[in-house]
């Protein structure tokens, strides 16, 4: 176990070395000035553009400046946002935090409900409710995140007004509301964001679980756990499950990105001011060092995701625990 | 004995008789003749305002089975139109990806040693990189790009789990024995390559490109729908999705359908693909 | 043949299904299995005896079915015509199984005492910690040492042969009447393999219960059995008492079977082997289905599928030569060594 996460950890520190790299040389293989949004208005005289350059090593041969870079990188060190006049860092780190409460939301309950979802399937193998389910599951495994966002948008905020249409809190109300009420508020504005998320997520997790259930139903040891005399609801849920969770785990760990790019999405939809809005927001208005920010911090995110994934499944399989 | 006659043939045979596989396969090919044939059998030209302020907004009916949009389009032209944009794109990035995909998986499996371990040590970093952050950074950078750089761009991002895929086949059948049996005749190491493993190894680059192909189109319109991949005049669904979320409560039928021709093709594409990855299982 | 036999299996058949049409994998088997008696059930692979075993515990899932005329009776009940929930008081229970492959038998990501106390929770409704208590009493009745520890340990924390002990307390939690051993030792090494037989022979004698040992091993069923029943392309071909099989075996294939038996101290450099192969269960020869590999076959067994002849007390053989025994002194090439190709391909 401490091999696996001494792996890991330097296995992350490669990924996030690789994706400072790609983001360096796509700023420098691009089309003008990093700054070039900033910059190049005819109200900037060509002094205070070389100063600017000067000031961030712009004039430098290209290697001292990537040694500078990842190492700022390596620092923490982000940069300066231009569009929001603040350090990138604050920028993130008043956005990070909604952007966890949407992933986690959405991956706690699409968990609970992919997993349920393949159970219930693989128990009744074959059957109308398995076919139909496997049918709607795919629907929604192939649903684009920001159409499917819209279209609950359009049914349960705009139809049927019963939640808000964008943001964390009611903009104007939520100062005068008391405990209770701010946590429902937040609740509510949460719900369609998150169901989308939910949705596409739980259809991936449970089409995968079913799959890893069957295949795991035609293992040696599940007939022996029938020899014993358990029951087929028994067998699933005590021995196939157990099992197969190891393969929803380590997927979860892969769709990590996926599932990181969807929220960035599903966000700009909901204008829901997270990681998502801001690397969007920053795109719009050209701040380069915000958006290669948010790819760093998208790459650490997904690194991490992996590792908690790794930590996880070797709690659910003893076999890579002693690995 | 041909490569690939064996195991191809035996998948169309099953894939003949599965229905949920010719349903898909009719779905694409509708889909497909509708966008390449849209200049022909479209009902209004591409981009006719026709009247811009009677017109615009305008619920489906009978002249405009889709609607028309806030320019007073017509919707179901342009989604027809936009499909084209759509569909195009991804075919042609999915076929960069498998090419960029095999090759350097091919490559990686048959050398083999440290420069293999250090070409997919490379994989595994690129494979953890959220997609969509990488091509909103690189589309930002750029700037408006046309659809061959977005093209170049999606091809470019897409290869990584293609090379794994391939370097596994490679792996196992480049030590195998009709590879052996190649060497022993004298083949060289790139006929041997070309001619023995890659026909075996690119059963699952077929499956996973037919796969991927619905992912491509979400990913594009999820860039087009973000204002940075496909941009106007041109149409994509994506970004008729994108002007349609402008009007969804006075006009949801601009989303609707586009986001319906997604979900068609995405759909079609995840069943084939399922099919024809069960079709090929030998374990059948 | 027992009297008050604790199994009596009448004419089972199990059929599946496949796209070659139907496979009579068994077809038509019936033998005895006494009280504390230890039987072995002998063929190659594929001649239908793992399905026979499954068939008893009602196994046969998916493709396969065992057919309406077929009799399965444990102490007088038929296994067959019981509710599918009364079945599952019988495994595991009355009637136990152990496994070839001991490793994936055994459930990866649960403790070996967790598997073994599962049966107890199950059948006796016995609590974590009675369950737990069994659990280790029954690892120190296989002969492992540490068990408290051991019950805490994982199956590929085990050696082969400590795993195949698992398998094997896990089926006497219950001391079941009647234990089935589908190739107890085959996956095992030489030396592990007679300190299993031995481990199986010694739990007989401390809980009297009957044993079917099912392998491919006459050497093993020589060590074990009293009686031996064999198999071919989903029949009973011979059957007769370990001693007098040993001695007088009656059948071509139990010949062949016992030629390709190594022996203790044999001088025999090379093993003989059968020519050919089990032919295809969805294709049956017509005649005798061993025909094809016999070095006796005569129009004969072309023409007419051999019943089973009584041969002696308690000795049976499905083969012709019990009319014709004088066809035995003129052997021939058979068949299928002939043109050089198994039978069945």
């Amino acid at each position: 176990m401490r091999r696996l996460l001494a792996a890991r950890a330097a296995q992350a520190v490669v990924v996030v070395a690789v994706v400072a790299t790609v983001v360096f040389a796509l700023i420098h293989l691009a089309p003008g000035d990093p700054f070039g949004a900033a910059l190049e208005s005819g109200r900037v005289s060509p002094e205070v553009r070389a100063e600017w350059r000067a000031r961030y090593g712009l004039d430098r041969p290209l290697a001292e400046q990537y040694v500078r870079w990842i190492g700022s990188v390596a620092r923490g060190d982000l940069g300066w946002s231009f569009s929001r006049n603040r350090p990138v860092a604050g920028a993130l780190a008043s956005a990070l935090p909604n952007t966890l409460v949407l992933m986690g939301t959405a991956l706690l309950l699409s968990i609970a409900l992919g997993i349920a979802a393949a159970v219930l399937q693989a128990a009744r193998r074959g059957s109308l409710v398995d076919r139909g389910s496997s049918a709607l599951l795919l629907v929604f495994y192939s649903m684009p995140e920001f159409w499917l966002g819209l279209m609950l948008l359009l049914a349960f905020a705009y139809e049927l007004p019963i939640f808000p249409v964008s943001g964390v809190v009611d903009p104007v109300m939520h100062e005068y509301m008391g405990t209770w009420g701010r946590f429902v508020d937040r609740v509510r504005h949460l719900a369609l964001p998150a169901l989308t998320l939910t949705l596409l997520l739980s259809a991936a997790i449970a089409r995968h679980q079913r799959a890893a259930l069957l295949d795991v139903a035609r293992a040696d040891f599940t007939r022996t756990a029938r020899a014993k005399g358990l029951s087929p609801r028994a067998v699933l849920l005590r021995h196939a499950l157990r099992n197969s969770l190891g393969t929803t785990i380590t997927l979860l760990g892969l769709m990590f990105p996926a599932l990181l790019g969807g929220a960035v999405i599903v966000e700009t939809v909901f204008a829901w001011p997270g990681m998502g809005s801001l690397a969007t927001s920053a795109i719009a208005q050209r701040d380069y060092p915000l958006v290669s920010a948010t790819a760093i911090v998208g790459a650490v995110m997904t690194v991490a995701g992996s590792v908690i994934a790794d930590v996880l499944g070797a709690t659910a399989d003893p076999r890579l625990r002693d690995a | 004995m041909s490569a690939t006659s064996g195991p191809w043939s035996v998948a169309l045979r099953r894939l003949r008789r599965d229905r949920v596989a010719i349903g898909a396969a009719a779905a694409i090919v509708i889909l497909a003749l509708a966008a390449l044939l849209a200049p022909l059998i479209a009902p209004y030209p591409p981009n006719a305002q026709p009247d811009i302020v009677g017109m615009a907004t305008l619920p489906p009916s009978g002249a405009h089975p889709f609607g028309t949009d806030v320019f007073s389009r017509d919707v179901l032209t342009r989604v027809m139109y936009g499909g084209r944009v759509s569909l195009g794109v991804a075919v042609l990035s999915i076929a960069l990806s498998i090419t960029i995909g095999t090759a350097y998986g091919a490559v990686a499996g048959y050398v083999g040693g440290a420069t293999e371990a250090a070409m997919m040590r490379l994989i595994d970093a690129l494979l953890a990189v959220p997609r969509v952050l990488l091509l909103l950074l690189a589309l930002a950078l750029w700037g408006a790009v046309g659809l061959p750089a977005l093209i170049l761009m999606l091809g470019l991002t897409g290869w990584f789990g293609t090379s794994r895929l391939v370097r596994e086949r490679v792996r196992a059948l480049s030590r195998g024995e009709f590879a052996l049996a190649a060497r022993a005749l004298g083949a060289s190491h790139a006929r041997v390559l070309w001619r023995h493993v890659l026909p075996s190894a690119l059963t699952p680059v077929i499956v996973a490109a037919t796969l991927g192909i619905g992912n491509v189109v979400v990913l594009e319109a999820s860039l087009s729908y973000l204002g940075i991949g496909v941009r106007p005049p041109n149409a994509s669904w994506g970004n008729i999705i994108q002007e349609g979320s402008e009007q969804i409560a006075s006009g949801w039928w601009i989303a609707l359908f586009p986001g319906l021709a997604i979900l068609v093709t995405v759909v079609a594409f995840n069943l084939l693909g399922d099919a024809l990855r069960d079709a090929l299982d030998p374990r059948k | 043949m027992t009297p008050d036999p604790l199994l009596d299996v009448q004419n089972l058949r199990t059929t599946f299904s496949t796209d070659a049409g139907p496979a009579r994998a068994v077809d038509g088997v019936s033998f005895t299995v006494g009280r504390g008696e230890t039987v072995g059930l002998v063929g190659e692979s594929g001649c239908g005896k793992s399905v026979t075993a499954l068939s008893i515990l009602r196994l046969i899932d998916g493709a396969g079915r065992i057919e309406k005329d077929s009799h399965i009776l444990l102490e007088g009940r038929d296994l067959l015509s019981l509710p599918e929930r009364e079945m599952r008081d019988v495994r595991g229970n009355r009637v136990a199984m152990i496994w070839q492959e001991p490793l994936s038998a055994l459930n990866p990501v649960m403790s070996v005492g967790d598997q073994i106390a599962e049966v107890a929770r199950v059948h006796a409704h016995a609590s974590r910690a009675e369950a737990h208590a069994k659990a280790v009493e029954m690892l120190r009745l296989v002969g492992i040492a540490d068990p408290e520890q051991r019950a805490n340990e994982y199956p590929h924390q085990l050696s082969g042969g400590m795993r195949q002990r698992v398998v094997i307390a896990m089926a006497l939690v219950m001391s079941p009447a009647l234990l089935i051993a589908d190739e107890p030792t085959t996956a095992l090494d030489v030396t592990i393999q007679a300190q299993i037989l031995e481990l199986l022979a010694e739990v007989q004698k401390r809980m009297g219960m009957s044993i079917l040992l099912i392998t491919h091993d006459l050497g093993v069923v020589a060590e074990t059995a009293s009686r031996v029943v064999v198999m071919y392309a989903g029949e009973v071909v011979e059957e007769a008492p370990v001693r007098e099989l040993f001695a007088d075996a009656h059948h071509p294939y139990t010949e062949g079977l016992m030629r390709a038996m190594p022996r203790v101290g044999g001088t025999e450099t090379r093993l003989a082997t059968i020519p050919g192969a089990v032919p295809a269960p969805t294709d049956w020869p017509h005649g005798c289905r061993f025909r094809e590999r016999c070095p006796y076959a005569w129009e004969l067994c072309e023409r007419e599928h051999p019943p089973l002849y009584q041969i002696g007390a308690g000795h049976v053989s499905r083969c012709h030569l019990a009319i014709e025994p004088e066809r035995r002194a003129h052997p021939h090439v058979p068949i299928a060594a002939a043109t050089g190709a198994g039978a069945g391909e």
